[in-house]
């Protein structure tokens, strides 16, 4: 048994008498200690997927439509909400995209700190409190942290904060931690820095990352397995090796496509898939790729195709893989 | 931070000369000034009921000779230019010298003096029952956003504040005093109040004063309550009470703990404004009402060219308002620690 399971996950959303499915029965596992990626075009659903995970769902409009999501084999989205708020921030930890408006600005970041004791560890006494606290922020690698403690959010620069809410995400210990693109708001430099940071703190603690981003690029640096997704589904999903060397999805060969590469001539553009993702209110019944896909048959856009193993660890989301593969068409290289 | 306020308070005097100088300017250069206005009512007086008002602006026929008219202005300080004038009243505002009432030849003191209590009374009353209502109901909204609840409260804030205040102190009076005789016609408290237990004058005091802060309160519900509930609203879906919840916090310490500070940074803004309308009251209610306030005085006397109770009337409102403008900024300072008044502070 994994230590997470996503089976089947369907979220939907009601909006004005409509109800729109943005995720769209996604299944992955999680298993202790591994760094797992999740990839995909703006508006794909990765966010929704990890605020499912941690039952951020935003209230009433948001709902679980179906699946499951299990971890340590209990069904959380079944869990009564105090029990939810056990493992939220206790055993499941999320930091966010935006550190710049993360952290409550009225606040000083010891006392927002602090508050992931006094929520998970309320018998720990203040002194106690004051080390750890102290001690995250040198984990993390804020320079003068008993400064820090006193200061307040907007004294810090965006990868201070970053790291100050990486800080209140390892608190607990967590067994997961969700990073939902923590690097896209910062500099390339300090991009790195942060990447570096996670690297690290995994291998310290052990904890499994769950790491999202747009960007396949950040992906190849820290994970070691990836799943793609396009327009609420999983296109694939595979070893990081086997995903970069051998991509069976025609998306992700147009993903790694777009990749800029050092050994790469310069290219005065770079390029991209083209097309647009169609719109969640009008998904096409057939596969949701089809309208940029250079594989496209007739079948495409009639049955939607289902996930299915490749090879080992490797599935994909397909009706042409197979001759995808073997013609391996460099539709998207120059 | 102290020297910003420092200087905000040295401020207040640039701007009391310039508005006390301006409504000065207007006294003497408004036609009908004081000395006209007694002469008429005068020559009213004399010439009985039959006299209409239209020699109003003469001179109330040859009452007075001009060596006495002369005589007048100078005392009242009109035969100076507008300038030496006004320095000559600055100079005894400074040693708390408000001058003379020309209508009833009171200290202007003395009469604002005696209005204060009811007015601050009134005041102190609007505002805490402004903010004790509008805060709990703007949050109670904020979390019932959509409601039954939610928007029945919403027509009735918005129909308090769409039906002028005099109307709502017309129709109180009507149904509840004169018709249902609940409560007292109007005054501020009963004749024999000095004869009564300090209970009794307690309850004497709100007795008279239930229907008149219903009718003041009426209309004021409609901005804090909804500035309130939009603010806790917008501070609801802000990505740091995304964080706190993510912590593990539960829905109520997420707001109280951390969404309810924020939003209380917009009502801090507003508060220094009411802090200057609560003494200015409002001279509708307070004439439907028979209350002795601010509101009946300033109007009375600008209708009856008392400028020396006008012009310390202003005073007053002048100073309250810059000071309540600056306990404003000392508010959100404390509530939000992002404000840093002033260039070249600390922690920037
Ligand atoms: N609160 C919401 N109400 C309605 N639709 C939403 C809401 N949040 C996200 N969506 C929709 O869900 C889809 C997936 O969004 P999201 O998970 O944020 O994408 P991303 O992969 O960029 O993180 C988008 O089409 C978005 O419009
Ligand atoms: S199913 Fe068809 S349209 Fe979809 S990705 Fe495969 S080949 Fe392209
Ligand atoms: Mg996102």
């Amino acid at each position: 048994m994994a230590l997470l399971e996503i089976d089947q996950l369907s979220v939907a959303f009601d909006t004005e008498g409509d109800t729109v499915t943005v995720v769209d029965r996604v299944g992955f596992d999680v298993e202790a200690g591994e760094t797992l990626g999740i990839v995909g075009e703006s508006g794909c659903g990765k966010s929704v997927t990890a605020l499912t995970i941690m039952g951020l769902l935003p209230k009433p409009s948001g709902r679980v439509q179906g699946g499951d999501i299990r971890f340590r084999g209990e069904s959380l989205p079944n869990l009564p909400p105090e029990r939810m708020r056990d493992i939220r921030g206790n055993r499941i930890a999320m930091i966010f995209q935006e550190p710049m408006t993360a952290l409550n600005p009225v606040h000083r970041i010891g006392r927002q700190l602090a508050e992931t004791y006094a929520l998970h560890q309320a018998d720990l006494p203040d002194e106690a409190v004051y080390r750890r606290t102290l001690g995250l922020l040198e984990q993390v690698g804020i320079p003068a942290p008993e400064q820090r403690l006193r200061e307040y959010p907007h004294q810090l620069s965006g990868g201070m904060r970053q790291r100050v809410m990486i800080a209140i995400a390892l608190a607990s210990k967590p067994d997961i931690l969700i990073a939902d693109e923590p690097t896209t708001a910062l500099d390339v430099t300090i991009q790195a820095q942060i990447l570096e940071l996670l690297r690290e703190l995994q291998r310290e603690t052990g904890m499994a990352i769950i790491f999202i981003t747009h960007d396949l690029g950040v992906i190849a640096e820290l994970c070691s397995r990836v799943v793609v997704m396009y327009a609420g589904r999983v296109a694939e999903q595979a070893p990081i090796e086997q995903l970069f060397a051998h991509p069976v999805h025609p998306y992700t060969r147009g993903l790694l496509a777009s990749i800029p590469r050092l050994e790469d001539e310069p290219k005065t553009m770079l390029t991209t898939i083209p097309g647009v993702v169609p719109s969640i209110e009008e998904l096409p019944s057939g596969c949701r790729f089809a309208n940029r896909c250079p594989y496209v048959k007739d079948l495409c856009n009639r049955d939607a195709p289902e996930l299915l193993a490749a090879s080992q660890g490797h599935q994909v989301a397909c009706h042409r893989w197979r001759e995808v593969d073997a013609v391996a068409l460099e539709k998207w290289g120059s | 931070m102290t020297s910003y306020f420092i200087r905000r308070f040295l401020l207040i005097i640039p701007t009391f000369i310039g508005v006390t100088i301006l409504v000065f300017t207007l006294t003497r250069l408004v036609p009908g000034g004081p000395i006209e206005r007694m002469l008429s009512e005068a020559a009213l007086a004399s010439a009985g009921e039959t006299s209409t008002v239209s020699d109003y602006d003469g001179r109330g026929g040859s009452m007075l000779s001009d060596e006495q008219l002369a005589d007048l202005e100078a005392y009242y300080g009109f035969d100076k230019p507008v300038v030496v004038g006004y320095f000559e009243w600055l100079g005894k505002v400074l040693v708390l010298d408000l001058g003379r009432s020309t209508r009833y030849n009171d200290p202007v003191w003395e009469t604002i003096r005696d209005r204060l209590p009811v007015s601050i009374f009134y005041g102190v009353c609007t505002l805490i029952i402004t903010y004790g209502v509008c805060i709990p109901l703007g949050i109670y909204k904020a979390i019932r956003h959509k409601s039954v609840f939610d928007n029945l409260t919403s027509a009735v804030v918005f129909a308090g504040y769409a039906i002028p205040n005099y109307v709502v102190a017309i129709f109180l009076l009507t149904a509840f005093a004169a018709n249902l005789e609940w409560f007292p016609l109007g005054g501020f408290v009963s004749d024999d109040f000095a004869d009564f237990t300090l209970m009794e004058k307690i309850a004497d005091l709100f007795n008279h004063a239930a229907l008149p802060l219903i009718a003041y309160v009426a209309g004021s519900f409609a901005f804090t309550t909804m500035l309130m509930k939009n603010s806790l609203m917008d501070n609801l879906a802000a990505e740091y009470v995304r964080t706190a919840v993510a912590k593990g916090l539960d829905f109520r310490r997420a707001i109280f703990g951390h969404a309810f500070r924020n939003s209380l940074i917009p009502i801090a803004t507003s508060f220094g404004n009411n802090i200057s309308l609560i003494i200015t009251g409002s001279f509708l209610i307070e004439k439907i009402f028979n209350i002795d306030g601010f509101g009946l005085l300033g109007f009375e006397s600008l209708v009856e060219r008392d400028y020396p109770v006008v012009m310390g009337i202003l005073v007053i409102s002048a100073l309250l308002f810059l000071i309540g403008n600056i306990l404003s900024d000392i508010c959100v300072a404390i509530v939000d620690p992002r404000v840093k008044f002033g260039s070249g502070e600390s922690g920037q």
